[in-house]
Formats: structure tokens, C-alpha cells, sequence
């Protein structure tokens, strides 16, 4: 086990440099794009469905990833951004009118107005800050489940209104499905974009070592806020997509079980990586659908595959990929 | 009049809190680690005491508690050993180590779901109803054990900290792994001790609250409040653990009263940002 | 001899953790394009005054001078970007980058796009990242690790590490040079190398302080040497007055109960790199 463990750890380390990751994370960008764009309009249906979920879950992860896994800011209270986003976005359309487009950059700017917020407020590092994102989830879904009167309290929002852009109304899923998956592959560019060179290097530099990052005139405050803001902000994109799939709106879709999944598909995908993000939140929220009849195991299920991963994949799904595909390209020399 | 019972019901669920953020600080010292199993390793110990009471109806509940609590240092030594130490060893990341708790306390919580059933419990002892009168008001009659075990439970960590030798080892490995190691103390054996003490004082605590509430596997939540607790206190300090467990007890009980009972949750940690707003290293905390 | 100017002054700094004074009033001068060397015994509160002028910690009473300038209270990414850097007693690196990303973190102040530049501004941002990598190779090649550029941190020997960090640090372009233990766990072959570059980097206008264990290493580069004990300076001078003061020898040998107390101030050390 320990082997096999010390095996990937090793291999994912090889040849990580400059050009040739930057090669190979837009191989990955495109294959994943690919997929992304023929698998689930192609098949229809359920599929669709579940493509729809995967895309919103895929942004939300993205933004927990480059938290966490570039630059080692634990957040456990992901879900908490993805509802203001939800209820952002919602409460605008119905009660004001606003059109989605709108929406979306108002959901995306309060779930990073409070991101800043929880990290100006608790100016902690280490412990502190973990515990007090875990503390923020909890305030935020208690808002959200007992302010009756803005939010609908624990009975939610229905009648969720369809997405309107430029006057025209997207009353499909495929239309749904089209705005989702340009929102998730503009994102996954950008941020491949902003991972390589200075923004990205700092916020690498800070989740690996901050004594050292300081040490080179790297302003870590000024890096943590601006990482935090940026992750929540995503989260605040993906949770506005949210009730438009549900066509309901309820506080029990951002509780901590849900910001633990967050965690757990970036930490089954692999720490760090980008893909790894997508794949794991493509797993984790296709294979309980395939399983329903063990629907009771599954957060039991979550748990073993959490430590399992952690175990015996510490870089995740993608770091053993990536090891594999270098492996057969030694074997082909 | 309802002043002094809500007091003393926030001065017993602040005992409940203070016991599981003793847990969470010694691990916090012996590991260096924040190990969010904590309050589910409090959650399985008040299970364990379920199946106890139910297998063994003649046992007192007195006895009942120290058993639950031995049951789960075994679980807890377990894990330390096979799941946390290797992890450790690799040099692991604060932040895979938090996920690798994590992951743990999901696997007890839901597993905990599977064993005893979706439905809260309820301990079918006479302890769960009876009442005792104190100042002409009715209280649980399994607040003077919380507090005896409370009492008892700190005085005996105290004695074990400063009178016997494996206590000062513990203390050793935690403060200088290294130095300890040649003087003769195994640091993952002094780890896996002190993470398993801390599992039996949260098994203990988690035993002594459920009469007074459910028994059911959300209970690790109660375990998130008392790292609240461990922290505002000063993580890693004792005594400190203690005050921010009483700290957060009363402060959410009288907070619930006045302001309203659906924020009480929200109220523990407001509470706890606060206090680190004002002092960022916590009530016990030394300066700089 | 080159050049007397004066870059770096410490005037009265110190620095207090909790009762005990790990730096008690010192007082330097560091002249520019020279080698500064700092010794004494363990726990003498060498590391702590590199923790002071880098700005990891802040002095309690004293004042830090820097090419003109106070920076006694500034933050260390200010200073860094005002000229000082340094390295680590056990060499920190970022473990999961490669050698050539390692080195390419030192450019971090030379290079100007944002947030948003690094996202939309698609030429620009290929232009600075190319003369990022360029000069990151350069630096490594400065080192003699030019060919270890696409290599994990993970896979570098010990001395390979502490040269990384040299390196990661001269990418910073500072003007002062701060090296903790540089010569520690390197074989004598890497040893006299480094000491080589040291002399080459000051040749071209550097300067370099070192706090340091190995007497000969220092003896043989330093232009002028701080001895400190306790907190305080016991000595300063050129190499040659250091070795005739019979202070700096007694603190070497020690008495007994003077190693007693040097145990103590070790501990009062630790904290100052959390």
C-alpha cells in the first residue's frame, strides 16, 4: 500500500516546469472541454440532467481548488457561498426584475463581498481560519434557513424563474446546459491562465510554504484575501446556476455536508490540479445517481473514498493519470 | 426563575463542551494536529454507551461511563496508529491532515448511522427522566454526574500531567519530539496515547450528554462547538479548553434565550470570532 | 577595503520574548560589496537578528538603517523589495514546484501583471513570463544548477536545496544578502564552491551577512566579523582581532555554567521562526 502510495507521489513530481506543464494542462483543458461539450448534449435526457449538475459542481469546485489546493486556504464552508450566489441571483430575478447576466455578476460579487468579509473579519491564520469558515457555513445556512421573510425560510423558493439573456427566455435544458458549460470553460481557461505566471506562482508559494514566500517579497495577506475573494466568487457563479436546475431553492442544498463534498471531489480529483477538480466533482455527483438504491451508504461511501484516495492516491485521480501517461510514454521510448 | 435554570443548563452543556475541547487541545499538543473526528469519537462513544446500557441492563450508570469511554480509546488508538500516524510520518500537509480527519469523522458518523439506526435514541434508563430539586427548581438528575466526572476527569488528567511518568512523557513528546525521542520516549506510541485519552474523555462526555438530549449521529456537531470552545480558549491549553467550554455553553444558552433559539448555533461562533477579535490568541493565550 | 559606505546600521536593536532578551542592544555596521560575519555559540540570538533585519520579527527598542532609510518596523515583502533578502537555516523551498518555478518565485517584485493582466492580457503576459524563466535559468546557472531546471524540489540533494534557495534569493535582486547556516550540511567540496560564489556575487557589487558555524569558512571570506553571546556583542572587528579577543575564546570554550545558560537561551530562540 505504502509503496504504491510513494509510487505516485515520486511520478507526479516528475517534469513539472514551465512549458511542458503548461503543454499539459491545456491538453488536459481540451480533452475535458471536449467531453464536456459533446458527452451530455449528445445523449440528451437524463444525461442532460446530470451534466447540468456536474457543470455547476465542476465551477464550484474550481473555485475551492485554487483555495485549497493552490493555496492551502481550507475553507469548510464552501456551500455557504455557493447559497448567497443562489439566493443573490434568485431574489433578484423574481422580486426585481433582473435580468440572469446581472444576476450572476450580483450572486458572484456578494459571495465575494462576504468571502472578504469572513477573511478581513477573522484576520486568522493556521487553525483559526478553518474553524472560523466552518463557523461562517453555519451562520450562513442559519440565515438562510430561519430570515423568513427575505429568504422563505426552510420552506425555500419556488417558482424559480427561467434565464432570460439579451430578451431572449431559455425555457430548455439545453439552453440551460449551453450558458453553464461557456461559464465553466471560460473559467477553467481563465484560471488555467492565472495559474501560470506571477498570480499563480504567489498563490502556490503560499499553500507550500509561507515562511519562504514572505522571504521573497510576496505579501501573504494581501495573497490570502485575494485568493478567498476569488474562490468564494466562483462559488458564488456556480451556486447562481444552482435553483435553475433544482427549479427550487431550499437552505438544506448549502449545509456542511454539502461544503464537505466540495471537498471531497477536489481532494478525490487530486490537490492542486485543476482537472482533478472537474473529475471530481463529475464523480462524486454521477455515481450516487447510478447507486440510488444505496442511497443510505452514501456519505458512508464518501468517507471511505475520502481516505481511501487519501491514502493510496495523495495527488488524486489526476496525479495518477498522470504518472500512468508518462509511464507508457517511457515505456514507448 | 428561569434565569438560574437556563445558568445551570448552560453551566451543564458547558461542561459537555469543556471535556470534548480537553480532547481536541491535548491532540492538538501531542500531534500538533486539529483532528476534526473529535465530536464524532464523542458521538460513537454515546453509542457505544447506548449498546452498553441495552446488553447490560443491571450496570449503573456510573460504571457505564468509564466502560463507553474505554471502548472508544481503543477505537481511537486504532486510528491514530493506522490512519493518522502513517500520514504524519510522510511529512503530510496541515491541510491534508484536516481532510484526512475529516474523512474519518465522516466514516464514524455515517458508519455510526448504519450500526444504530437513522432515529435519534434514547438511553431507557430512569436517569433520562428523573429529576432532582435544586433551589425549588427541577434539573435533570444527571447534572451532579456531569459534574463529578467533570471534576473528577480534570483533576485525573492533572495528576497524570505532573505526577507520573507517562504523563510527563506525553508532555515531553509534545513539547520536543525529537530531545524526548532520545530520552526514551516513542513519539508515535506518546500520539496514539494521547489521541485515544482524548477519544475516552469525548467518549465520556458524549455518554453524560445523552440523557439530557437524543443520542444520534448529527451529535458531532456538539463536537465543532467544542473545538469552537477549545479554541477561544487558546488551542492546546487545558485549563484554557475548560473556561471557553463554559464560555460557549452559558454564552449560547443565554444568548439562545435572549436573542432567539434557531440562531443558537450561529450564537457559539459569533462568539468565538468575537473573542478572537479581541484577542487573537485566545483567552488563555500569551501575548505575541 | 573596495568601498566603505555604509548599507545596513543596527543601532540598539532589540528584541524580548517573554523574559528572556534573545538580542540585547546591537549595534552594527555593514559596509557595502563586503562579507559580514555573524558567530557565536548556539542560542547567541544570531538567527533572531536575521529574523530582525529580514523583518520576520520586529524589534522591541532599536533602529534597523537601511541604505539611507528606517525600515525597522517595515514589513519583509517592503523590504525585500527595498533590497534585503534572505535564506533559511534548514533551506525552505516550496516542495511541490519544480527547481526552475522555484527560482521563478524570486521574480515575484519585477513583475507587474495583476489579477486580471495575468487572465486577459494575452501578450503581455507571455512576453513578462518569458523573462521570468529566463532570468530564472540564469540565476540557476549562477548556482551551477543550470541543468537541475526542470527537476522537482523533491528529488534535490540537501546541498542542492540551500543552493536553490541562493539562488530563489538572488532572483530577488536584493542589495544585501542574508545567509543563515549556508555551509551546514554541505561536504567540503560544496563548501569551498559556495564560498567561491559568495566571493564572485560580492565582486560584482553584493553584500552578503552569514551567520555561521564552520570558523574556518568564515575566517577565510569575512571582511569584517560580530561576535555575539547571550543577546549581546561580545566583539567586532576584522577576522584577525577576532581570533586574538580573549572573550570571543572564552565564550567559545564556555565555563559549566555558562552552557547551562546558553541551554536556556536556545529555548528562547526557538519561537522566532513559527
Amino acid at each position: 500500500m505504502s509503496t504504491i502510495a510513494k509510487e505516485a507521489h515520486t511520478a507526479s513530481h516528475q517534469s513539472t516546469s514551465g512549458v511542458s506543464r503548461h503543454r499539459r494542462d491545456w491538453a488536459a483543458f481540451a480533452v475535458i472541454v471536449g467531453i464536456l461539450w459533446c458527452l451530455p448534449l449528445s445523449l440528451g435526457g437524463f444525461y442532460l440532467y446530470l451534466g447540468l449538475a456536474v457543470a455547476i459542481y465542476a465551477i464550484s469546485a474550481l473555485g475551492l481548488q485554487i483555495m485549497v489546493g493552490l493555496a492551502g486556504q481550507l475553507s469548510l464552508g464552501h456551500a455557504a457561498f455557493m447559497g448567497i450566489g443562489a439566493y443573490t441571483s434568485v431574489l433578484l430575478q423574481k422580486n426585481a426584475g433582473v435580468p440572469f447576466p446581472a444576476a450572476l455578476a450580483a450572486a458572484a460579487l456578494a459571495a465575494a463581498a462576504a468571502g472578504l468579509l469572513m477573511a478581513q473579519l477573522i484576520r486568522l491564520s493556521g487553525v483559526y481560519f478553518k474553524i472560523a469558515t466552518f463557523g461562517f457555513g453555519v451562520v450562513v445556512h442559519q440565515i438562510l434557513s430561519n430570515w423568513t421573510a427575505l429568504t422563505g425560510g426552510s420552506a425555500g423558493v419556488r417558482a424559480i424563474p427561467a434565464i432570460g439573456v439579451l430578451g431572449f427566455q431559455i425555457e430548455t435544458r439545453t439552453g440551460l446546459f449551453v450558458c453553464e458549460a461557456l461559464t465553466l470553460t471560460l473559467l477553467y481557461a481563465l484560471l488555467i491562465r492565472l495559474s501560470h505566471g506571477k498570480i499563480g506562482r504567489a498563490f502556490r508559494a503560499l499553500g507550500q510554504n509561507e515562511a519562504a514566500a514572505r522571504s521573497v517579497g510576496i505579501a501573504v495577506a494581501r495573497y490570502r484575501m485575494m485568493v478567498i475573494t476569488l474562490g468564494c466568487a466562483i462559488a458564488g457563479i456556480a451556486g447562481a446556476y444552482l435553483p435553475h436546475l433544482m427549479r427550487f431553492l431550499s437552505p438544506e442544498s448549502f449545509t456542511w455536508y454539502e461544503s464537505l463534498t466540495c471537498l471531497i471531489m477536489i481532494t478525490l480529483g487530486g490537490l492542486g490540479s485543476l482537472p482533478g477538480a472537474i473529475i471530481g466533482a463529475a464523480i462524486l455527483i454521477v455515481a450516487p445517481e447510478y447507486l440510488r438504491d444505496f442511497a443510505q451508504y452514501k456519505m458512508f461511501a464518501f468517507g471511505i473514498l475520502l481516505v481511501a484516495s487519501m491514502i493510496l492516491l495523495p495527488r488524486g485521480i489526476a496525479g495518477a493519470g498522470m504518472s500512468l501517461s508518462r509511464g507508457k510514454r517511457m515505456h514507448a521510448q | 426563575m428561569n434565569f438560574s435554570l437556563q445558568l445551570l443548563s448552560g453551566l451543564a452543556v458547558g461542561c459537555i463542551y469543556s471535556l470534548v475541547a480537553v480532547g481536541f487541545s491535548m491532540v492538538y499538543r501531542a500531534m500538533g494536529l486539529v483532528n476534526f473526528a473529535q465530536g464524532d469519537l464523542m458521538m460513537i462513544g454515546a453509542f457505544i454507551g447506548y449498546s452498553i446500557i441495552v446488553n447490560l441492563p443491571g450496570l449503573p450508570f456510573w460504571l457505564v461511563v468509564p466502560l463507553a469511554a474505554a471502548i472508544t480509546a481503543c477505537l481511537g488508538y486504532a486510528v491514530a496508529q493506522s490512519a493518522l500516524w502513517p500520514a504524519m510520518q510522510r511529512g503530510a500537509s496541515q491541510t491534508y491532515l484536516v481532510l484526512l480527519t475529516l474523512g474519518i469523522g465522516i466514516i464514524l458518523s455515517n458508519g455510526a448511522r448504519l450500526v444504530w439506526g437513522a432515529n435519534p435514541l434514547v438511553y431507557p434508563i430512569p436517569l433520562t427522566h428523573e429529576t432532582l430539586r435544586i433551589w425549588d427548581y427541577p434539573v435533570p438528575a444527571v447534572y451532579p454526574f456531569i459534574a463529578l466526572t467533570m471534576v473528577a476527569l480534570i483533576a485525573g488528567l492533572n495528576v497524570l500531567f505532573t505526577r507520573t511518568w507517562i504523563g510527563l512523557s506525553l508532555r515531553a513528546a509534545a513539547d520536543d519530539a525529537q530531545t524526548a525521542s532520545v530520552m526514551g520516549v516513542n513519539h508515535r506510541l506518546a500520539s496514539a496515547i494521547s489521541f485515544a485519552l482524548a477519544a475516552g474523555i469525548g467518549a465520556a462526555a458524549g455518554v453524560l450528554y445523552a440523557p439530557i438530549t437524543f443520542v444520534s449521529a448529527d451529535m458531532g456537531m456538539i463536537g465543532i462547538k467544542a473545538f469552537a470552545a477549545a479554541v477561544l480558549g487558546s488551542l492546546g491549553s487545558i485549563p484554557g479548553s475548560v473556561i471557553g467550554g463554559f464560555v460557549i455553553g452559558i454564552g449560547e444558552t443565554l444568548g439562545g434565550q435572549l436573542v432567539s433559539s434557531e440562531y443558537q448555533d450561529s450564537l457559539a461562533f459569533l462568539l468565538m470570532i468575537g473573542i478572537l477579535l479581541i484577542k487573537p490568541t485566545g483567552l488563555m493565550g500569551r501575548k505575541g | 577595503m573596495k568601498s566603505s559606505q555604509t548599507i545596513l546600521t543596527l543601532r540598539g536593536v532589540t528584541r524580548r520574548f517573554g523574559g528572556l532578551v534573545a538580542v540585547n542592544k546591537l549595534s552594527i555596521e555593514v559596509k557595502e560589496a563586503s562579507i559580514h560575519g555573524l558567530i557565536g555559540p548556539n542560542g547567541a540570538g544570531k538567527s533572531t537578528a536575521f529574523d530582525l533585519i529580514s523583518g520576520l520579527t520586529s524589534a522591541d527598542a532599536g533602529e534597523i538603517i537601511f541604505r539611507g532609510e528606517i525600515v525597522t518596523h517595515r514589513a519583509p515583502e517592503s523590504r525585500v523589495a527595498a533590497g534585503i533578502c534572505r535564506t533559511f537555516q534548514t533551506p525552505k523551498l516550496f516542495d511541490e514546484m519544480s527547481v526552475l518555478d522555484v527560482v521563478a518565485t524570486g521574480r515575484h517584485l519585477h513583475n507587474a501583471l495583476g489579477l486580471w493582466g495575468s487572465m486577459f492580457s494575452i501578450a503581455r503576459k507571455r512576453a513578462e513570463e518569458a523573462r521570468t524563466i529566463s532570468a530564472a535559468r540564469e540565476f540557476l546557472t549562477t548556482v551551477g544548477l543550470g541543468a537541475k531546471a526542470d527537476a522537482p524540489v523533491a528529488d534535490l540533494s540537501y546541498g542542492e536545496r540551500r543552493l536553490v534557495e541562493i539562488a530563489r534569493a538572488l532572483a530577488t535582486e536584493p542589495k544585501l544578502l542574508l545567509l543563515d547556516e549556508v555551509t551546514s550540511g554541505l561536504n567540503p567540496v560544496e563548501t569551498a564552491s559556495v564560498g567561491e560564489l559568495l566571493r564572485e556575487l560580492v565582486r560584482l557589487g553584493l553584500t552578503i551577512m552569514l551567520v555561521e558555524h564552520d570558523m574556518k569558512f568564515v575566517m577565510g571570506l569575512c571582511d569584517d566579523i560580530t561576535v555575539m553571546n547571550y543577546g549581546s556583542v561580545i566583539a567586532q572587528g576584522s577576522p584577525g582581532e577576532i581570533v586574538q579577543n580573549p572573550d570571543v575564546v572564552a565564550a567559545y570554550l564556555g565555563s559549566p555554567r555558562d552552557g547551562q545558560r546558553s541551554r536556556r537561551s536556545l529555548r528562547a530562540d526557538a519561537p522566532a521562526c513559527p
